[in-house]
């Protein structure tokens, strides 16, 4: 990374961005008449930064955790959520999905890890869901911007959930306002990692870092930036297209199912409606 | 008569209370918000607010979408009426959407007194890009609407419209003394520093216009959330040497009244003459040449 791209700040005032989140967290809360918040609690920075805003919007006695851990999660991991729930005074509950996703795949003789992980997402997501049901609490989406862009999540599973207060935050800038809330060090520092088999971090897997994809999307998405303009910056062309493709190729992940129009009015086309309706 | 020389007929009021309520309507719910509204019309009574001013779209909530049929009203609606005259002496400024007698669909506001609409200014520039879609849904205003009240001549924009310098200068021309600004602000843009670019740009816009145009500068913000939309608040009275008389809290409900001193305008009018100097006639021409191109020159 350049001086030129190392000198794009993306850095928040914690304080704004925090007061925002409180305020919409309660509002939205009580708007949708309810009073307990659940969220998956990796022992990751992102849900750790969930856990520390829903906290103080709603009180800790308001919010649950649920550490869900697969086979091949890290035991170190289950210890961080352990951690980041008792520094917030929120309630964990330990949950393993790893006997379901075995289960799931008792018949196949070599599932692909690929597969392994999305049903692990997906068994979470089903925890959750369950969990809202039989506690009535809404259920809270922890991905941030760069994976919400990135398609770095998995569709129905992970990426599933009512309310995202991360949704617009870049990785950097969760890694900026989590230690601000007092987030637990070893959690913000940690590399980043779905967790979903031995030794996976985001970054290898992506192929790229957080502190260089934020600037480049930060450019590209809130700045219009061209592309020449950020060629000229320093960004390679290969690391531009790939982005761009990974963009492109995850659009289906942030957006309804596509529905065919045949009335004059339809769903996901010009059926502008707003949740908040009557609220 | 100029457009800037009025002819009132009343003894202007020297000094004005205004009552500005920084509420969050119920989205789509007229009952609901006609009963909030009430509720601080007699909190303003109690006050002896003259002028008591509500957000934008105050009666209706902001993200109507597609159902502004489902909540759009005529001029004419009692409901309106009926709330004047709950005000009493009170003169009210609230925002809804306007079901006009073509069809049309306006966002605008109104201002009620003696237990009726006496003005209604329909927004003129509707917000249509990013995460706006005003005219999608609404018709644009095609005329500045000002009015005399008791205490002077004044102006009601709507959000955005303080964000293109014409509208505020329309109202100068206009004769307008205080400029009424309601406003659906979403934050957004927050950076390093603490203010939010929805929040810049809005304060720059009323300290130029108070400042440029010498006129006391009201505006309302709401608060709540609609949908992702957090709104900021923020309202605020400002006169035309740029001080805030009067600054609510951002993101939360508020209520508060402040006394302002009408005779600021003239004095700011004397020590910053800008009115006097204004040129109307060099915009018109100008306007006129870059529309058109230069006229051609006379054959003798």
């Amino acid at each position: 990374m350049n001086e030129k791209v190392a000198k794009i700040d993306l850095s928040l005032d914690p304080a704004v961005t925090a007061g925002l989140l409180f305020t919409f967290l309660a509002d939205q809360f009580q708007k949708k008449g309810f009073t307990q918040a659940v969220l998956g609690v990796s022992g990751g920075v992102d849900s750790a930064l969930g856990i520390a805003l829903l906290a103080n919007a709603l009180g800790s006695k308001h919010v649950t955790g649920l550490a869900m851990p697969a086979l091949e999660s890290n035991p170190e991991s289950l210890a961080d959520a352990r951690l980041v729930c008792s520094t917030f005074d929120v309630p964990l509950v330990v949950a393993p999905i790893g006997p379901l996703v075995r289960e799931f795949f008792a018949n196949e003789k070599n599932p692909d890890r690929v597969r392994i992980g999305n049903a692990a997402a997906r068994m979470r997501m089903i925890r959750l869901y369950d969990f809202s049901t039989k506690h009535r609490a809404l259920v809270i989406g922890t991905s941030n911007k760069t994976e919400l862009l990135l398609g770095y999540g998995t569709w129905h599973g992970d990426l599933a959930c009512s309310i995202n207060p991360l949704g617009d935050l870049y990785k950097t800038q969760v890694w900026q306002l989590a230690d601000w809330l007092g987030v637990p060090e070893r959690v913000v520092a940690k590399p980043p990692s779905a967790d979903l088999w031995k030794g996976q971090t985001d970054e290898g897997e992506l192929g790229l870092t957080y502190v260089e994809v934020d600037r480049l999307l930060y450019l590209l998405i809130d700045r219009d930036y061209s592309i020449s303009s950020l060629l000229d910056l320093g960004f390679s062309r290969a690391f531009i297209d790939r982005v761009i493709d990974l963009i492109s190729r995850s659009q289906f992940k942030r957006a309804l199912p596509v529905i065919p129009k045949i009335s004059m009015k339809t769903v996901g086309i010009d059926f502008h409606f707003t949740r908040d309706w009557g609220k | 008569m100029t457009p800037h020389e009025i002819t009132l007929t009343f003894p202007p009021m020297k000094r004005l209370r205004i009552a500005i309520d920084q509420m969050a309507p119920v989205l789509g719910d007229l009952d609901a918000n006609f009963a909030r509204h009430l509720d601080a019309v007699r909190w303003a009574k109690r006050e002896k607010a003259d002028l008591l001013v509500f957000p934008e779209l105050s009666l209706t909530g902001y993200l109507v979408r597609g159902m502004v049929h489902h909540v759009a009203i005529p001029i004419d609606d009692p409901r309106l009426g009926n709330l004047s005259r709950e005000a009493g002496k009170t003169a009210l400024v609230v925002g809804f959407i306007e079901h006009a007698t073509d069809g049309r669909y306006f966002n605008v506001a109104s201002y009620l007194a003696g237990g009726r609409v006496q003005a209604t200014q329909r927004k003129l520039f509707l917000p249509n890009y990013g995460m706006f879609e005003e005219k999608r849904f609404f018709a644009q205003g095609e005329r500045v609407e000002p009015f005399d009240a008791p205490w002077g001549r004044t102006g009601m924009l709507i959000c955005f419209d303080i964000l293109h310098p014409a509208a505020g200068y329309l109202m100068e021309q206009a004769g307008v003394r205080l400029l009424i600004n309601i406003s659906d602000s979403p934050a957004r843009g927050i950076n390093g520093d603490g203010l939010m670019a929805g929040e810049r740009i809005f304060r720059t816009a009323q300290e130029a216009h108070s400042r440029l145009l010498g006129l006391i500068t009201v505006y309302v913000n709401r608060v709540g959330t609609e949908e992702g939309l957090t709104f900021w608040g923020g309202s605020q009275i400002m006169d035309p040497f740029g001080n805030a008389l009067l600054t609510m809290a951002e993101y939360e409900p508020q209520r508060a009244v402040c006394e302002v001193d009408l005779s600021v305008v003239d004095r700011a009018r004397t020590t910053f003459p800008h009115l006097k100097e204004s040129r109307p006639d060099l915009i018109l021409q100008e306007m006129w040449r870059l529309r058109n191109g230069d006229a051609p020159v006379a054959q003798p």
